[in-house]
C-alpha cells in the first residue's frame, strides 16, 4: 500500500524499526533522567505530607502554591537543573536523530545484504557517512530559526507598540494574531527545509550545501503542499497529548488510589510514543519522497529520455537545476512505477553515492 | 572514509555543534528579553481565600431597615461642564457646610486631589519610583484650580486667604486650609459658593482622560471628613498608596457633557435633556449640541462620573435594585459575567452585611485604553476591568466585580478613613471578596481552564505570609514601605486573618460581622470600634489575639516537631519488697492493653493562638482525630493502639489559613514517595526534548 510505503519506511526493515524504537525508547530514557532533578526534589518536599505529593494535584492549588513560596529557593534550582538537562539532551539526540533518518533512507530499506552483520555496518557506515553533515545542517537550521524567531518577536513587539490603540480592541488582537501567525511561517518552512535535506543527506550521501539547496528548491517548487502536510502531521501529533491530557485530568491523581497513577502513567506515555511515532511518519514521508525522484531519475536515465518536470496545480514551479553529481551512484533496482509524489524535481537530483 | 574527508566531516561536526550552541544562546536571550518586555501589565486582582461557608441563619435579626440616615452635615450642589477639546471640566456650585462639633470653628480644610497630578513635585509623583496604585506619573498634568471660595454669611471671598500648599510641604496642594473670617459656631451652617477648573490629567490612579473617554473623580474642592468629637477636620496630603476620606453627604449635580456622550455616575439620574447646538454658545461649549443631566445622590460621600460616547448600556434589575452597565463594545462576554457575579453577590452580601441602601448601582468596564481607570470603588458606582477576552480563561473579571462590590459596604457604608487604617476598607473588603467567590466557585476562584482549577484563595493566602514580619496590618498606607507591603498585608493578610477567625469561631465570628456591619453603618468605623465587638463576641482572648495580629505583626506557626512510635513495653521483673516480692513473667494483664504507644510533639510559633485539630494516622492507615487548644508554645499527643503511629497532621483542615508554613503541619515516619511529581516531570521534560530537538 502506498502510504504504508510513505509513511511507515520505519517499519519496511527490521533494522529501521529497531532504530526507531530505540530512539523512542531513548526520548523516554532521557526524559526521566532529566526529570529526576525536579522529580527528585518534588518528591523529597513532600515527602512529609499526609497524601504526600497527592496534594500538589488538588484542585485550588493551596499545597502546590505553598510548596512553591516556602521552598521555591530548592524548587528554582532542580528546575533550572532539569531545564539544562533537556537542552543538553534535545541537542545530544541530534546523532540518534541522524541514525533514525539513515535507517530509512532508500538503500537500507529496500537492500538487505546478508548477513546480519554487513547490514549493520552498512547502517553504521552510513550514519558515520552522514552524521557530520547532518549535524552541521541541524546547527545552522536552528541558527537561523533562533534568527527568524529573535525577528519574530521584535516584528510583533515593534507592531503591537506601533497598533495599540489604533484599532478597537478586537481587531488589534486579531491583527496581532495574524502577523504572529505570519511570523511564525518561517518556523515552518526552516523545520521543512531541515527535514528534507537531511532526508536528502541520507539518501544520497550528499553534503550539507548540497542537501540543503536540494530541499530549499523542493519546497520552493511546492511551499503550500508540503506547509500543510507537515502541518496536518505537526497537528496529529498534538492529538496525542491533547487526550492524554483529558485523561489525566479525569484520572485526578490527587484522589487515593494508585490505578489512577498508572492509568495517567499509560495515557501520557502512549501520547509520547504517539508523538515520537507521528515525527518518525513524516521523515518517513521525507525519505521517500527522494526515493521515488530517485527512482523517477533512473527511469528517465534508463528510457533515454530526460524528462522535463511536471507542474502540478499552483504549487508547480520553475525549470529544473542540471543534475548535481556529488559520488559516484551505485547500481540499483530500478521501481517500475514511479509514484505522482516522484515527479517532483528528478532531474535535479544527486547520483546516489556509493553504499 | 579517505583522510581528507574525515577531515571535512570533523570539521563539519565541529562547526555544527558549535551552530547548535549559538543557536540556543542565541534563542536564550530572545526568550529573556520576551519574558522581560512582558512584565508589566500584571493587573494584580486583590484574592481570596478558604474558609468555611457560614449558611445563612433564618433566625438572625432583621436587617436594618433599607434606609438612609436623615440628615448629613455636608451637601454639594455641583454644576460640571465638560470641555472634550481642552479635557477640562467647569464647575460651580455652593458647597454647605454644618458644623456638627461642639467647638466653634476658624478655618475649613479642602482636599483638591486633583493637584496630586498637578507637576513632577507634588507628594502623589514625586518619587522617582513605582509606588501606589496607578503607577507612575500622567503622561499629561492635571490640576484642579479654585478661583472663588466664597462664604454665604458675608460674601467675601475665603480662597484669597487660603494656605498656598499642603501643611508642612510647599510642593503639595493637595491639602489646602481655608481660615473663616467668621467663626462657625456649633450648630451652624455655611454655604461656600465655590468656582473651579478641574484640567483632568491623562488617566492615572482611576482618574482622567484618554481619548474621548472621561473618568472623573476627585474633580471638586472636597472638604475634609470633620470630626465632630475632636471638633477639627481629618485631613491629609494625597500620598500615592492611600485612598480617601470624607463626610456622608448629598449630592446635587447638573452634568452638561458632549450630547454623543453615555454618562454614567454616583446617584441617580433625575432628569435628562438634549440641548441643541447654540451658535450664540460662549466657549468652552462652543455651538456643538450639549446633554445636560441632574444627578443626585443622598448620603454618599464621593462623586464621581464619567463620560465616554463609545459606552454600550446595559440595564437590569437584582431585586429592588436598578442595574446598569456600562461597557465597551464587544465585551458581551464580560458582561454577562459581570451580571451572573453581580446576581450571586449582590444577595450574598446584603444577607451577610445588610441590605444595600441605595435604588441603584452603576458598573463602568472602561475601554481598553483606559484599562487604568478600572477596578475601583465610588459609591453606587463602581469600575471593573479586563480584557475582551479575558473571562475565557480567568474569573478576573468576576473577582474584580465581586471586590469593588464588595466595597460599596466596607468603604461605602462603613466609611472608614481609608489612608489612616487601609486595612479597613481594603482587607475586610477582600475578606467578604474571598467568602463570596469561594461559594460562587470552589476551588476555581481563581480560573479553570483545560481542567487547571486555580483558586485565589491559594494565591491570597500565599501572598498573606510574604510579608508578616515585616511591618504591621494596622497602619497608615503611607507608612508602608512599598506598595507590595500594603498590598500583601492590607488586602491579603486581613483577609486571612478574619478568615481563619471565621474558620475558628463559627456563627460567633459571622454575629460579630453583622453587629459591626449593622452598627457603623452610615458611620465612621475605626479598629477599635471593631476590636471592642470582637471582645464582646469572640471573648477577651481572640480580641487579644486580633490586636496582636493587626498592630504587633502577629503570627503563628503550627508545626509537628516529633513523631514517635514503639511498642509497649512488657511488665516483667521483680515487683514489690520483702514477703510481697514477686516475679512477674506473665504478660496476660498486659495483652489486654493497647500494645502500640506513640508520641506526638506539637508547636505553636509564633504569639497568635488558636484551637486546632490534630490527626494522628497509624501505619494501616486509620485516622484518630484529638484536639489541643493552642494555648501553649508545645504539648505532647500521646497515642496508643493496635498499629504503630505513622504520624501526625495539625489543623489537617487547614482553618488557620494564617498559619505561616504549612508544609511543616505534618509529620510521618516513612517517607511518602513522589511518584505523582516525577511521572508528571518525566513527560514534560520527554515533551520537552522531543519538541526542543533539531
Amino acid at each position: 500500500m502506498s502510504w504504508r510505503r510513505t509513511y511507515f519506511r520505519w517499519t519496511r526493515s527490521g533494522s529501521a524499526l529497531s532504530v526507531a524504537l530505540g530512539f523512542w525508547l531513548l526520548q523516554v530514557a532521557l526524559g526521566a533522567l532529566a526529570a529526576a532533578p525536579t522529580g527528585l526534589a518534588f518528591s523529597r518536599l513532600t515527602a512529609q505530607l499526609a497524601r504526600g505529593d497527592a496534594q500538589l494535584f488538588e484542585g485550588g492549588g493551596l499545597w502546590l502554591v505553598e510548596l512553591l513560596r516556602v521552598q521555591g529557593d530548592a524548587l528554582g534550582v532542580a528546575a533550572r537543573s532539569s531545564l539544562l538537562l533537556v537542552l543538553t539532551f534535545a541537542l545530544a539526540k541530534l546523532p540518534a536523530l541522524c541514525l533514525v533518518v539513515v535507517s530509512m533512507s532508500g538503500d537500507v530499506v529496500t537492500q538487505r545484504p546478508e548477513p546480519r552483520e554487513q547490514r549493520r555496518f552498512q547502517l553504521l557506515r552510513r550514519w558515520l557517512q552522514c552524521l557530520p553533515p547532518f549535524t552541521l545542517l541541524s546547527g545552522l537550521i536552528l541558527l537561523l530559526r533562533a534568527i527568524a524567531l529573535g525577528v519574530l518577536l521584535l516584528v510583533v513587539g515593534a507592531l503591537s507598540g506601533a497598533i495599540e490603540y489604533a484599532f478597537d480592541e478586537q481587531t488589534e488582537s486579531w491583527v496581532l494574531l495574524f502577523a504572529t501567525s505570519l511570523c511564525l511561517l518561517p518556523q515552518v518552512l526552516l523545520q521543512i527545509i531541515a527535514d528534507l535535506a537531511r532526508s536528502a543527506c541520507a539518501e544520497f550521501g550528499i553534503g550539507t550545501w548540497t542537501s540543503a539547496r536540494l530541499a530549499l528548491e523542493h519546497l520552493v517548487r511546492r511551499p503550500w503542499s508540503l506547509s500543510i502536510r507537515w502541518l496536518g502531521l505537526v497537528l496529529l501529533g498534538l492529538l496525542g497529548p491533547l487526550l492524554a491530557f483529558f485523561v489525566a485530568d479525569a484520572a485526578s491523581v490527587s484522589e487515593p488510589g494508585s490505578w489512577r497513577l498508572w492509568l495517567t502513567f499509560v495515557a501520557h506515555q502512549l501520547a509520547f510514543a504517539w508523538l515520537v511515532g507521528v515525527r518518525l511518519c513524516w521523515l518517513s514521508w521525507c525519505a521517500q519522497r527522494w526515493a521515488d525522484a530517485d527512482k523517477e531519475q533512473q527511469l528517465a536515465a534508463q528510457l533515454g529520455t530526460a524528462r522535463e518536470p511536471e507542474t502540478s496545480g499552483t504549487d508547480a514551479g520553475s525549470s529544473p537545476e542540471p543534475p548535481v553529481d556529488i559520488a559516484e551512484r551505485s547500481a540499483e533496482q530500478v521501481a517500475p512505477t514511479p509514484s505522482p509524489d516522484a515527479q517532483l524535481g528528478a532531474s535535479a537530483l544527486p547520483r546516489k553515492a556509493s553504499a | 572514509m579517505s583522510r581528507s574527508r574525515l577531515q571535512r566531516a570533523s570539521l563539519e561536526l565541529a562547526l555544527g555543534a558549535s551552530l547548535l550552541v549559538a543557536a540556543l544562546v542565541l534563542l536564550s536571550a530572545f526568550k529573556t528579553n520576551s519574558f522581560g518586555r512582558a512584565g508589566d501589565d500584571s493587573g494584580s486582582q486583590p484574592a481570596p481565600s478558604h474558609a468555611l461557608a457560614v449558611p445563612p441563619d433564618p433566625a438572625a435579626p432583621a436587617e436594618p431597615a433599607n434606609a438612609l440616615p436623615t440628615s448629613a452635615p455636608v451637601s454639594y450642589q455641583l454644576n460640571a461642564r465638560l470641555d472634550a477639546d481642552e479635557q477640562t471640566v467647569f464647575g460651580d456650585g455652593r458647597i454647605v457646610f454644618t458644623n456638627v462639633g461642639a467647638k466653634p470653628l476658624r478655618e475649613l480644610w479642602f482636599h483638591l486631589y486633583l493637584n496630586a497630578f498637578k507637576n513632577s513635585e507634588t507628594l502623589f509623583a514625586r518619587s522617582p519610583f513605582s509606588s501606589g496604585r496607578g503607577g507612575g506619573k500622567p503622561d499629561v498634568w492635571g490640576y484642579l484650580e479654585v478661583t472663588q471660595l466664597s462664604d454665604t454669611r458675608t460674601g467675601e471671598d475665603l480662597w484669597a486667604g487660603r494656605d498656598l500648599h499642603s501643611p508642612g510641604d510647599p510642593q503639595d496642594e493637595t491639602d489646602i486650609r481655608v481660615p473663616l473670617n467668621q467663626v462657625l459656631s456649633p450648630g451652624e451652617t455655611i454655604g461656600l459658593d465655590v468656582q473651579f477648573t478641574s484640567k483632568l490629567p491623562a488617566i492615572v490612579e482611576r482618574t482622567g482622560f484618554s481619548r474621548d473617554y472621561y473618568f472623573v473623580a476627585q474633580w471638586f474642592p472636597k472638604l475634609a471628613k470633620f470630626d465632630p468629637e475632636q471638633s477639627r477636620f481629618k485631613h491629609f496630603a494625597f500620598h500615592p498608596q492611600a485612598e480617601f476620606y470624607a463626610d456622608f453627604a448629598d449630592y446635587d449635580v447638573h452634568l452638561d457633557v458632549p450630547s454623543e456622550s453615555v454618562v454614567g455616575s454616583t446617584g441617580q439620574v433625575v432628569s435628562r435633556n438634549e440641548v441643541p447646538p447654540n451658535a450664540d454658545q460662549e466657549p468652552p461649549l462652543g455651538n456643538a449640541a450639549r446633554k445636560r443631566l441632574h444627578v443626585q445622590a443622598r448620603r454618599v460621600h464621593d462623586f464621581a462620573w464619567t463620560a465616554w460616547p463609545g459606552f454600550v448600556e446595559h440595564t437590569d434589575s437584582i431585586g429592588d435594585t436598578q442595574i446598569r452597565v456600562l461597557y465597551p463594545p464587544g465585551h458581551e462576554r464580560n458582561l454577562q459575567r459581570t451580571l451572573f457575579t453581580l446576581r450571586f453577590a449582590l444577595p450574598h452580601f446584603e444577607q451577610h452585611y445588610g441590605a444595600y441602601p441605595y435604588p441603584n448601582l452603576t458598573l463602568v468596564h472602561p475601554p481598553h485604553h483606559a484599562r487604568n481607570s478600572g477596578g475601583m470603588e465610588y459609591p453606587t458606582l463602581i469600575t471593573t476591568g479586563g480584557n475582551w477576552h479575558t473571562s475565557l480563561y480567568t474569573r478576573s473579571v468576576e473577582l474584580v466585580t465581586i471586590h469593588e462590590l464588595a466595597h460599596q459596604w466596607f468603604y461605602g457604608l462603613l466609611a472608614s478613613n481609608e489612608p489612616r487604617w487601609p486595612f479597613l476598607d481594603e482587607g475586610f473588603a477582600s475578606f467578604a471578596e474571598a467568602k463570596a467567590v469561594r461559594e460562587l466557585f470552589g476551588t476555581s476562584s481563581a480560573g479553570k481552564a483545560l481542567g487547571l482549577e486555580l483558586s485565589a484563595e491559594s494565591y491570597r493566602r500565599s501572598s498573606a505570609a510574604q510579608y508578616a514580619h515585616d511591618v504591621p496590618v494596622a497602619q497608615p498606607a503611607a507608612d508602608f514601605p512599598s506598595f507590595a507591603h500594603l498590598g500583601s498585608l492590607v488586602y491579603n493578610r486581613t483577609a486571612t486573618l478574619l478568615e481563619t477567625l471565621e474558620n475558628v469561631h463559627g456563627e460567633q465570628f459571622e454575629q460579630l460581622m453583622r453587629a459591626y456591619t449593622q452598627r457603623y453603618r452610615f458611620a465612621h468605623p475605626d479598629p477599635e470600634d471593631f476590636m471592642a465587638l470582637a471582645k464582646q463576641h469572640l471573648g477577651n482572648d481572640a480580641a487579644a489575639d486580633i490586636r496582636r495580629a493587626l498592630f504587633e505583626r502577629g503570627w503563628v506557626d503550627f508545626a509537628i516537631g516529633s513523631v514517635q512510635s514503639a511498642e509497649r513495653p512488657t511488665r516483667a521483673g521483680m515487683f514489690g519488697s520483702g514477703n510481697e516480692l514477686e516475679q512477674v513473667v506473665d504478660a496476660s494483664e498486659h495483652d489486654a492493653l493497647p500494645r502500640q504507644l506513640g508520641r506526638v510533639l506539637l508547636l505553636r510559633r509564633g504569639n497568635l493562638t488558636f484551637p486546632v485539630d490534630v490527626d494522628l494516622y497509624d501505619d494501616q492507615g486509620n485516622v484518630f482525630r484529638k484536639h489541643w487548644d493552642g494555648s501553649e508554645e508545645f504539648t505532647f499527643i500521646d497515642y496508643e493502639g493496635e498499629h504503630p503511629l505513622a504520624g501526625a497532621v495539625i489543623d489537617p483542615d487547614v482553618k488557620i489559613t494564617l498559619d505561616q508554613d504549612l508544609l511543616n503541619n505534618s509529620s510521618f515516619l516513612e517517607r511518602r514517595a513522589g511518584w505523582r511529581s516525577w511521572e508528571r516531570s518525566s513527560y514534560i521534560s520527554q515533551l520537552l526534548i522531543h519538541l526542543l530537538g533539531p
